[in-house]
């Protein structure tokens, strides 16, 4: 089976030892049977084909009494060994996830989609690590994308990127039948939770943003160089200081002035674009078009209004 | 119970147990010999077994360097193995918070943070003679992620340092590095450098809870913070929300986006800077 080399070097090893340490990593990437675990084994040149199965019970009973929690492989577990808990396995409880959490929920309303979607595998990825079936419940909850589908997410980034025009099938809100829509891609974006989709209908003639929740399906996909001309509300406001607001990526200085910063922000439609400026209070004033400026006072007067009475 | 599931294999044991020792922390040879006897009634292992158990390790695909004497485990296969740009994900989220979260829960997020990083892949790099291509690789990625250093020398000094940049000089590669002054570090003086992710940040301990109503429609699809509670609902469909231990800045900014579906009730003084907000907002229309 093996070769003198291969023999020259195992003297080097514990045989045995590196049967355990290999079937410790098995059992952390994923139940497996006593086949799954044996040709693993045999794979590896660890045990000879016809060796017989008590060798790797033994094994796990060794790691059981490392203190390695390891279920019997019974029909209900659907003939695998489960591992439920191990000694060095990532503990977290249960203040320290609902504090991971709460600084998550804090971070999550000033970062683009992409770095979500890191946050989202990562947060994934310790999860893994973490035995207690709560917790690990907890930590996949966190993350604000863990109901989308992310890998339709990606491919929708994808598509934005390379501008190619979708067919897609939609679920308008206010009707219970799904339309079929052409859409020349622009942008993914999220705004209070939800992820929406910013591009130019091609039917319509006219700039959408879609909830990516509704889109129901993608009929078709093709790339294209056509450039569709999809104008962005375009909002001029002076910034006097920045506070806990940054500006983001489609904001820009394009002034200096004595008073502060003149930005130049290009806003998908006017409820982001009117959230946005509220939310820096004070620091800033509208300059430009005027009549959402006049929109921004109107609303002003009223939260005035709802402090007077 | 049947006499295979009694059984069990000593050397597997002793395996496990000197990776564990190791998992524990950086020990010389004679440091885990001495770990790993001391749970024993007689003296079982010795250096000539604990190496090949170590061996037995690295076989399996576990690094483990040895860098002044002592055995570092940098990485496990079957482990959790952060990439650079995971860890800068969560030390930017500590940093976020930083000055939001009481310094009580800060500090427990920071150590959860710091023991996810710590259990995931160390970087410690082992200098080898003409061999730099990694070490350069890690201090350079060090200068631009911004993170100290810990410079092991041949002579077993250590130093916790800022690494500034890689400078040639007369033929010899130096670290330019700093630590109460600059300091340039022959590499061949060098057995080992780890980058370190430690970070010393202000918190702040007041906590203050700020309670705010929702009108409809928002108030139906208002999706609570796990710092919110739901305190009562009105017949209108009003929802009243008690906020604690946000950053009064960020809280604000977000409730001024509610505009008129929103309003501050408590405390007063909150509530007074809510208004005095608006307020000032409609002072630069000259309203």
């Amino acid at each position: 089976m093996l070769s003198a080399e291969e023999k020259l070097e195992l003297c080097q090893i514990s045989l045995t030892g590196l049967r355990a340490l290999i079937l410790c990593g098995l059992l952390i990437d994923a139940p497996r049977s006593i086949e799954e675990i044996k040709n693993k084994f045999v794979e590896f040149k660890l045990m000879a084909p016809d060796s017989p199965n008590d060798i790797i019970r033994i094994d796990l009973n060794t790691l059981r009494v490392m203190g390695f929690e390891i279920t019997r492989a019974t029909k209900k577990t659907g003939n695998k060994y489960i591992l439920k808990d191990y000694p060095f396995a990532l503990k977290i409880d249960e203040k320290e996830v609902s504090l991971l959490k709460n600084a998550y929920n804090q971070i999550k309303n000033d970062i683009k989609l992409s770095t979500l979607l890191e946050y989202h595998q990562l947060i994934k990825k310790i999860a893994r690590y973490v035995t207690n079936d709560e917790i690990k419940e907890i930590l996949y909850g966190i993350s604000v994308l863990k109901s989308v589908d992310i890998d339709n997410l990606e491919e929708l980034i994808k598509d934005c990127k390379y501008k190619r025009i979708l067919k897609i099938e939609y679920q308008p809100p206010y009707s219970k039948n799904p339309e079929e829509k052409e859409i020349s891609t622009k942008d993914v974006v999220i705004q209070n939770d939800k992820i929406y989709l910013y591009g130019f209908d091609i039917n319509l003639k006219e700039a959408v943003t879609l909830n990516f929740n509704r889109i129901k399906k993608i009929i078709s996909k093709k790339d294209s160089n056509e450039e569709f001309e999809i104008k962005p509300l375009v909002i001029k406001f002076l910034i006097k200081e920045f506070g806990v607001a940054g500006l983001t990526e489609n904001e820009k200085i394009v002034e200096k002035s004595d008073e502060g910063f003149i930005i130049e922000g290009q806003y998908h439609n006017e409820f982001v674009a009117r959230q946005r400026i509220l939310s820096f209070g004070s620091t800033c004033t509208v300059l430009e078009p005027e009549d959402f400026k006049q929109h921004i006072i109107d609303l002003l007067q009223k939260m005035r209004a709802i402090y007077n009475e | 119970m049947n006499k295979v599931a009694q059984k069990k294999n000593l050397s597997c044991m002793q395996v496990f147990k000197t990776f564990q020792v190791m998992l524990k922390g950086d020990f010389s040879m004679q440091e885990i010999v001495e770990k790993l006897n001391s749970d024993e009634p007689d003296i079982i292992y010795n250096n000539s077994i604990v190496s090949k158990y170590i061996n037995t390790c690295r076989y399996c695909g576990i690094e483990i360097p040895k860098v002044h004497n002592k055995y570092f485990i940098t990485k496990v296969p079957f482990g959790l193995t952060l990439k650079y740009s995971e860890i800068d994900l969560l030390k930017s989220l500590e940093n976020a918070i930083s000055s939001s979260m009481s310094k009580k829960n800060f500090d427990i997020l920071s150590n959860l943070i710091n023991r996810i990083i710590g259990i995931s892949s160390k970087k410690l790099t082992k200098i080898e003679p003409n061999d730099y291509q990694k070490v350069f690789e890690q201090f350079e990625y060090a200068v631009t992620g911004k993170r100290k250093i810990k410079l092991l020398f041949k002579n077993r000094d250590i130093l916790e340092c800022i690494p500034i940049k890689v400078v040639e000089q007369d033929g010899k590669v130096y670290l330019k590095v700093y630590n109460k002054r600059h300091r340039m570090i022959d590499l061949s003086r060098l057995s080992g450098i780890e980058t370190l992710y430690e970070s010393f940040i202000p918190v702040k301990e007041d906590i203050v809870e700020v309670v705010y109503k929702l009108k409809p429609p928002l108030a139906q699809r208002y999706g609570l913070r796990s710092n919110e509670v739901k305190i009562s609902e009105e017949k209108d469909g009003s929802i009243v929300i008690s906020n604690q231990d946000e950053n009064k800045e960020h809280l604000l900014s977000r409730l001024l986006r509610y505009d008129t579906y929103c309003e501050v009730l408590k405390p007063d003084y909150i509530r007074e800077e809510m208004k005095q907000l608006i307020l000032n907002t409609l002072k630069n229309y000259g309203e």
